[in-house]
């Protein structure tokens, strides 16, 4: 075992990416934006999601794809200190989407794939938010990169490193207007997409709230007063 | 303290020769403007009031110098934080820039680096744990005297006022309708609370601070006069902070001296 620690300390980056990309290769995740919704589906043998408390008024969602059950659990008990400690010093109703990627990518990036961590992993996640007029997703790389969700085909394929599947999937969505379909129709559609592959899935789906009105926000004003003191 | 052990009964804490001479020592290692009452302070009284679609600061303009000398009567002591909230202190000068600049900085580098203003709940947390660097100053004989800070806010979720009330050593509350500090506000909490249902309005709102700003200035020296020096006042609601123009305190300054009764014989 200590052998294969070693071995794997060793492994380059570029070595690192390469397994990285071929343990990937047998999962699969899609995110597909809609008319005011987002489905999301992944192929995973022990789906971690995670929301946030919907009191708050944002609902974050965290989704997992790969990975081994302890990886998984490890991600969720790190998630779990950051909004620990953000509670401490703010409030959890500040746990956002951007912060929570801050800290993934970092996380992903520092125990998973630098040249320090012992093996490299094949976790890959999806992060949602559904706020009261704002729907934003991101995915993480198991390298730490993240990726808004926000390309004009309303499509985001993660994982599958297969090109004729893909070509397959990209199939499905032609000659269809994404932004105009219900959530409904599009977790069908997402649904005989997943036939395509074999293994479990799991799968999600977000509305949106219609928006209510509200003036721009505005810039803050320099430290009114400092100045005149 | 036998005695004082008879009176409170024996819930009353001893305190040993040892413990009260480590106190005493400990006051005599405090800095010099907390214990020689010579620093640069803004005796004040600063306070916000709630209206149905928003909320109102005010602040007097009068800093001290020691006990009775005045430094300036030209001080802004409403801070706007973040877009939508606002801080107001009394106290002495070094606490209250430490706190408004900590406020600042930590509400300007969250938006900046998640995109999203701290919430509400988070700046009064924050602020709390900014006071609690100061526990010691509780030593001094009026809480007023360190730096205490009202945290005024439109808390965009969901859509509604909010006034959080503080203690020198960190402890926090939101307050229904009022909060302020300073050695004015005991005068006027009452002069507010006396017309808390006459207020629906922006300018409901504005009028009683203006108010109560005049009777603050007339009971306690530490505070400026609105006679001859108008206060700051802004106001928070949807659409963030803004800062309410001279000629509208101005006004409301007047109407209220010239009203039959009431004020009119301050004129």
């Amino acid at each position: 075992m200590a052998e294969v620690s070693e071995l794997r300390l060793k492994l380059s980056s570029e070595a690192k990416r390469t397994l990285t990309n071929s343990l990937l290769s047998d999962r699969f995740g899609i995110v597909v934006a809609g008319k005011r919704c987002i489905v999301a589906a992944i192929k995973s043998d022990s789906l971690f999601a995670r929301d946030s408390d919907p009191n708050s008024g944002v609902l974050l969602t965290v989704l997992g794809l790969a990975g081994s059950e302890t990886q998984k659990r490890e991600c969720e008990a790190e998630l779990n200190h950051l909004e620990s400690a953000l509670k401490s010093t703010f409030s959890a109703r500040d746990l956002n989407l951007f912060l929570v990627q801050d800290f993934l990518c970092c996380y992903l990036e520092q125990n998973f794939y630098s040249s320090k961590s012992e093996k490299p992993l094949a976790l890959e996640l999806i992060l949602v938010e559904v706020a009261v007029n704002e729907l934003l997703v991101s995915t993480i790389k198991f390298d730490g990169e993240a990726q808004p969700f926000g390309d004009k085909s309303g499509i985001r394929i993660i994982g599958c490193t297969d090109p004729e599947k893909r070509k397959k999937v990209q199939e499905c969505f032609e000659g269809k207007n994404l932004g105009e379909m219900p959530v409904k129709e599009l977790e069908v559609l997402v649904q005989h997409i997943t036939t395509f592959f074999e293994g479990t899935f799991g799968m999600r789906s977000w509305n949106l709230k219609k928006k209510s009105a509200r003036a721009p926000k505005k810039t803050p004003e320099k430290i009114a007063g400092h100045d005149e003191k | 303290m036998e005695l004082a052990r008879e009176f409170f009964g024996s819930n009353f804490p001893i305190i040993g020769k040892e413990r009260l001479d480590n106190i005493i020592s400990g006051l005599k290692n405090l800095p010099d403007t907390l214990t020689q009452g010579t620093g640069i302070r803004s005796n004040t009284t600063v306070f916000a009031i709630k209206y149905e679609n928003g909320v109102v600061v005010a602040g007097d303009r009068r800093m001290a110098d020691g006990w009775y000398g005045i430094m300036s009567d030209s001080v802004v002591k409403v801070h706007q934080i973040s877009n939508f909230s606002a801080i107001a202190c009394a106290g002495y000068c070094n606490v209250i820039s430490f706190l408004e600049e900590n406020m600042t900085s930590i509400c300007m580098a969250f938006q900046e680096r998640y995109g999203r203003e701290l919430s509400i709940d988070g700046q009064a947390n924050y602020l709390k744990s900014l006071l609690e660097g100061w526990w010691f100053t509780f030593l001094a004989y009026r809480y007023w005297d360190i730096g205490v800070p009202v945290l005024a806010a439109f808390d965009q979720i969901p859509d509604r006022p909010r006034i959080f009330s503080f203690d020198a050593d960190g402890f926090y509350f939101e307050s229904e309708f009022t909060a302020g500090t300073g050695c004015g506000w005991n005068s006027v909490k009452n002069v507010i609370a006396d017309r808390r249902c006459e207020v629906k309005t922006n300018d409901d709102a504005i009028e009683l601070a203006v108010r109560a700003m005049i009777h603050s200035g007339i009971s306690s020296h530490g505070v400026s006069d609105v006679r001859t020096v108008l206060p700051k006042v802004a106001t928070i609601d949807v659409e963030g902070f803004k800062w309410i123009s001279e000629e509208i305190i101005a006004g409301k300054r007047d109407k209220l001296f010239s009203e039959n009764g009431g004020l009119s014989w301050l004129k």
